[in-house]
């Protein structure tokens, strides 16, 4: 399959196949929970079609009876009729329109649910390894164009083949000599429309790359504006700026001229309808073969014509479109996890919080080695320090305990169960996870520490803000509990945020706890707020810390000392001290930053 | 307001009034023949009802397709001239808006996005286009269409074109009302889709909280209701556009349905000929768009008001200097003075603070840097440093106090002649992506091969270009090689050593090359400059030791000045900083 070549830096913009029978058989297997709707929509589609073509004949008759042989009586009746047949084309036409949409809307909403719960249930390697913007496009931009095909293009091309097909049929029983003369403009449209398309579809290639040089180069220009000015390049960067604007000008003119000459052949076209229907209607009318009605119902018809041709060209490009984000949308699909659930777990009942790491090594696809050998235990109740420069691998602990990654090779386990033996929701429950850079959702400050579980709701959310020091939070906050915290928590300071995250670790109950602490400076007083919270959290429970606060890393049972991915020094503070080895230093010099921040 | 907005139109096109005048011109033509053929029409049928003869249906046939040609080439011109002339006015204004952008303050760009000037140079200049453009176009020739086939009617008929005409308003007003339901309706679901592409982005950011917290199927239910909402509102649209053309069609059909029941009897009374009655049903289909156009005409005239303002708000705002993008020095640019040789640069009571800021930037700050000296300023992050080395080439200007350059104010010079007089290396080193060489010599474009390499080599970047695929011709950025920070930041210096300017100012621009090469670079720098007066800012206090005078700044404030000896003896924050300094060199090297 196709599928397979794709990786994430192929262009979004590519164009794929119109045609491709395997991605549509399995596009239209979404359409199964709808499929009498289809059914019931080709069936509206006929009808209005139908009912639509219908107008021009009750014309023809009013011309026969009444407007040619001025006689008055039954016109009442023919115009009625005329007025029913548009009312109910009127209503067909709005049911059709509608229930093809709703059908394409309905396929999409649990296309796009599906997908989006697919994607956040993927490991966290493939995740971390994409843009978040090209992740974004395809439950956003990928679906929208399915849908546009779905809602659109796919029923409305029976839509337009059935009016051809209609208008012909029509105008060869009114009369077929008349109706093969008047369809000698329908290849000449064709022709007209299809040539016009293609080139039209090659210039705004050319327009859309001379578009993205203007873009970029301003882009580019005003964020290194200081450069510009600062080397005074003002005049020669308008220069350049000038002619690409030209260039992305004359590109689109090139496209005006197209469609300058695409309108008037069209209106030509018609207008050769009309005069051959009326040189040879006419004709036909002299010698009394046609009559009045007949010539005005083929001027009506002939009008016809062009629409779903049209149309038809114009689904070429949603096809198009459509396959190549189908294409993606499915390889997404047919991405698996690397995190495996385990076939039978394991249960942890009554757990005890005992962490061992077994000779664990753990690289990046690239082959860059981040743990070496990592060995070392959490006695359950033991507070465990990491410490370690930046890069060191400290976090990359965390997540391979939370199974956001698994160890290239060797073992961790969890009161002597292989975490990987565990199921993920199992293990996950275990830990209470603080994070150095606080995520919060925009919504409220509830929903935010009890992460929408309603269990967490009242008496229990209130005891762990409390216990959280957060309740000032909560009481500074216009509307309480409820206040919205703004995207990623902007309303809120940073230590505010840190407090509801300590208390949404403690709402959990976890046996043990994970925290990743801050280095952002705050004030004094919420300083010790945040330190008093966080001594509560810990109490009783087995904590492994990435520790940069002085105090967290002296009352710790055991510290850990990370250097360049491998485990150096272990021991309580004051051993390390008169180690006077790497924690040594890393303990001054992180106390001498504590003293000028 | 509103004839402000005119005023800016007629502006916008003033260049281009001969094209727009042909243009227009060739509407009216193309219009009145387009209005010609429905009464060719009547004549050939009613022609065929007197004459029954051929000759005349094919002197008909033969000017119908006259007409549809001659007007087919008018509306050729029409096409060309208006909507060409659209594009002219697009390249013009936003060559007008970048001209704007490129001589306002570095404070300006702090305060708008790059996003949001984007999206007023992209969707703003465009729909602007739009009136200029189509508006303006299918204004004129709807117009014409409609009062032209008006006289027609009335000419054929006035009673049944009072008929027909009634239609006209009714059309109109039925487009307005449900453009405005679909307006809305597609506002709504636009807030929908973008909350609903805000909650995938923020639960992509939050992917780990997500999964920590195993609320995996909470959030999808959340989704969930954001994709129904946006389902909801998308039905919203779908109805009023499934209202839209359906609900015109069956205006338009009703006319033709009041067409026949008056037309059958004014015929019957004998007021009417049948050609004048297809005549009448040709005129109503070729009224129909017309009267679509008007709605939508409307709508894009108030858009581009909207535009239109969002575009003058920035041309209201003032560039920093009057001469800016004028390349030429003034005619008399004898009086201004100019720096020659590596000058003096002395400080007094400078006094600044940003905007937003709650502590000064910079408070009494009192400093004299000695002519072809090497100052090097060092402090923590916020100390100041950076906002004092941009006072130089007036990327920000002080509250108060002020800047000397060899006794004379920074304001008495001209601001391009100062700008070339000083070689300033940003923090962020910027680059174009353009070929290695453009990058260099963007200050001195018609510099020789042997001048860039021998700023190259200042930088230490000489070898490493010559690795690359194409030297100095490899493009980089975007479609380029990728550099790294350490390699930018060298590329960036020979830019500006390549200039040798009286004045180098280094703002931190080598925390990404490693200290050995930092350390070469300087003293390669020392050996070379004894024409310049160099200031460097560094948080390597390895590189500020073998400075000629050490500047420390904290908070804003000068707190220490010196050599590194002599700061080291004092043991004040310079001492402190650099005994921390030390301890992490140890642990760098520590295996």
């Amino acid at each position: 399959m196709s599928a397979k070549k794709q990786n994430f830096d192929q262009d979004d913009s590519v164009v794929g196949k119109v045609f491709d029978a395997k991605l549509l058989k399995r596009l239209i297997s979404y359409m199964k929970p709808v499929k009498y709707y289809v059914v019931l929509a080709i069936i509206l589609l006929f009808l209005t079609t139908a009912v639509e073509l219908t107008g021009p004949l009750v014309i023809k008759y009013g011309v026969d009876h009444n407007l040619t042989t001025g006689k008055l009586d039954g016109l009442g009746i023919v115009v009625f009729t005329l007025i029913g047949v548009l009312i109910l084309g009127f209503i067909l036409r709005y049911l059709q329109m509608y229930l093809t949409q709703w059908i394409g809307q309905k396929v999409i909403l649990s296309m796009r649910i599906k997908l989006f719960d697919h994607l956040q249930r993927l490991d966290l390697k493939f995740i971390d390894s994409r843009p978040l913007g090209w992740l974004m496009t395809r439950v956003t931009g990928d679906i929208g164009t399915l849908q546009e095909m779905l809602s659109t293009g796919l029923v409305q091309v029976f839509g337009d083949i059935f009016t051809l097909v209609g208008i012909m049929i029509v105008l060869l029983i009114l009369n077929w000599k008349l109706a093969l003369v008047t369809f000698v403009v329908l290849p000449l449209i064709f022709w007209v429309v299809f040539a016009f398309r293609t080139r039209v579809r090659i210039t705004f290639r050319v327009i859309r790359e001379a578009l993205a040089q203007v873009n970029g180069f301003m882009q580019e220009h005003i964020t290194g504006i200081r450069t510009v000015q600062l080397f005074v390049r003002e005049s020669d960067t308008l220069k350049r700026f000038h002619t690409l604007n030209i260039n992305y000008r004359d590109a689109y003119i090139r496209a005006i001229r197209y469609y300058a000459l695409f309108f008037p052949a069209i209106t030509f076209l018609s207008s050769l309808a009309i005069a051959l229907i009326l040189l040879v209607g006419g004709n036909m009318i002299i010698r009394d073969v046609l009559t009045w009605g007949a010539l005005v119902a083929f001027l009506q018809y002939s009008e016809r014509f062009f629409r779903p041709i049209r149309d038809l060209s114009d689904k070429y490009n949603t096809m198009q479109a459509a396959m190549a984000a189908a294409e993606r949308v499915f390889w997404l699909f047919d991405t698996v996890s690397d995190i495996k659930e385990p076939k039978i777990p394991k249960s942890l009942e009554s757990p005890k919080g005992k962490i061992e790491f077994k000779s664990v090594y753990f690289e990046y696809n690239s082959g860059e080695q981040v743990l070496q050998n990592v060995s070392f235990s959490v006695e359950p109740g033991q507070t465990v320090a990491i410490v370690g420069a930046t890069g060191a691998g400290k976090s990359t602990m965390l997540n391979l305990l939370l199974r956001f990654w698994d160890a290239t090779s060797g073992e961790i386990t969890l009161d002597g169960i292989d975490i990987r033996d565990i199921s993920v929701i199992d293990l996950r429950r275990q830990f209470g996870l603080v994070q150095q850079d606080v995520f919060l959702f925009s919504g409220t400050i509830a929903e935010n520490v009890t992460l929408g579980n309603p269990e967490y709701d009242g008496k229990r959310l209130e005891t762990a803000l409390q216990q959280a020091n957060a309740m000032s939070v909560v009481r500074s906050a216009p509307d309480g509990l409820e206040s919205t915290v703004g995207e990623r928590g902007a309303k809120l300071s940073g230590g505010q945020k840190q407090l509801l995250a300590i208390s949404r670790a403690l709402i959990t109950d976890p046996s043990i706890l994970l925290l990743d602490e801050a280095t952002a400076a705050v004030d004094t007083e919420t300083e010790r707020r945040i330190q008093e919270a966080l001594e509560r959290l810990m109490t009783g429970r087995t904590t492994l810390l990435v520790a940069h606060r002085l105090s967290t890393i002296r009352n710790a049972d055991k510290i850990v000392v990370l250097h360049k991915g491998k485990i150096r020094e272990v021991g309580k503070h004051s051993e390390l001290i008169d180690l006077n080895g790497i924690y040594a230093r890393l303990h001054s010099l992180q106390f001498a930053n504590g003293v000028t921040a | 307001m509103k004839s402000d907005y005119l005023n800016d139109l007629i502006r916008i096109v003033k260049p281009y009034k001969t094209s727009l005048i042909i243009g227009l011109a060739s509407t009216i033509f193309a219009s009145a023949l387009d209005v010609a053929s429905p009464m060719l029409l009547k004549f050939g049928i009613d022609g065929l009802q007197d004459h029954n003869n051929l000759g005349w249906l094919m002197t008909i046939a033969g000017l119908i397709l006259l007409a549809a040609g001659v007007s087919g080439i008018f509306r050729y011109f029409m096409r060309m001239r208006v909507i060409g002339i659209s594009r002219s006015v697009e390249s013009d204004i936003r060559d007008g808006f970048f001209k704007h952008l490129i001589g306002l303050s570095p404070t300006f760009f702090d305060n708008n996005h790059t996003g949001d000037l984007m999206t007023r140079a992209t969707e703003d200049v465009e729909r602007v286009r739009m009136v200029v453009g189509p508006a303006l176009m299918y204004s004129v020739s709807t117009i014409l269409i409609i009062s032209f086939s008006g006289i027609m009617m009335f000419y054929l008929d006035p009673v049944l074109s009072g008929w027909v005409l009634l239609l006209a308003p009714m059309i109109g007003t039925v487009v307005f009302l449900i453009a405005r339901k679909l307006h809305k309706a597609n506002l709504l679901q636009q807030e929908a889709y973008s909350e609903l592409t805000n909650k995938v982005q923020e639960n992509l950011s939050g992917i780990r909280v997500i999964k920590a917290y195993s609320r995996e199927d909470y959030e999808l239910e959340r989704f969930t209701q954001h994709c129904e909402t946006y389902f909801d509102r998308s039905l919203l649209v779908v109805k009023a556009q499934a209202m839209f053309m359906p609900f015109l069609g069956l205006l338009v059909g009703l006319g033709i349905a009041g067409i026949l029941w008056v037309g059958g009897h004014r015929m019957a009374d004998g007021n009417l000929t049948l050609g004048s009655f297809i005549a009448f049903i040709s005129y109503l289909s070729l009224m129909t768009w017309p009267m679509i156009a008007l709605g939508w005409v409307t709508h894009l005239y108030q858009r581009g008001s909207a535009s239109q303002k969002r575009l003058d708000y920035i041309h209201a705002t003032e560039p920093q200097f009057e001469s800016n993008s004028s390349d030429h020095n003034s005619a008399n640019g004898t009086s201004e003075p100019v720096i020659e040789h590596a000058p003096k640069i002395t400080f007094k009571n400078l006094e600044m603070s940003y905007k937003n800021g709650k502590a000064p930037a910079l408070s009494g700050i009192n400093l004299t840097i000695p002519a072809g000296s090497v100052t090097a300023i060092v402090g923590s992050v916020g100390s100041g440093k950076s906002t004092l080395a941009r006072l130089l080439p007036r990327l920000y200007e002080a509250d108060s106090g002020e800047v000397l350059i060899d006794e004379l104010p920074l304001e008495s010079y001209g601001i391009e002649s100062l700008r070339r007089s000083i070689g300033y290396v940003d923090q962020t080193a910027f680059l174009f992506s353009a070929t290695i060489k453009h990058n260099i010599s963007i200050g001195l474009p018609d510099t020789s091969q042997e001048d860039i390499v021998q700023a190259v080599r200042t930088a230490c970047f000489e070898e490493e270009i010559e690795t690359f695929p194409d030297q100095y011709e490899t493009r980089i950025g975007e479609r380029g090689v990728t550099l790294s920070g350490g390699q930018r930041q060298r590329l960036t210096l020979a830019r500006a050593l390549l200039m040798d300017t009286p004045i180098l100012v280094l703002d931190d621009s080598l925390s990404a090359v490693d200290s050995d090469t930092e350390a070469e670079i300087i003293s390669k720098l020392k050996t070379r400059m004894s024409g310049q007066t160099v200031l460097f800012i560094t948080h390597r206090l390895a590189a500020a030791e073998s400075a000629d005078n050490i500047i420390v700044l904290d908070e804003g404030k000068l707190i220490e000045s010196g050599n590194h000896d002599s700061l080291l003896a004092d043991g004040g924050l310079y001492a402190e900083m650099f005994k921390r300094q030390r301890l992490a060199e140890e642990l760098e090297v520590m295996e």
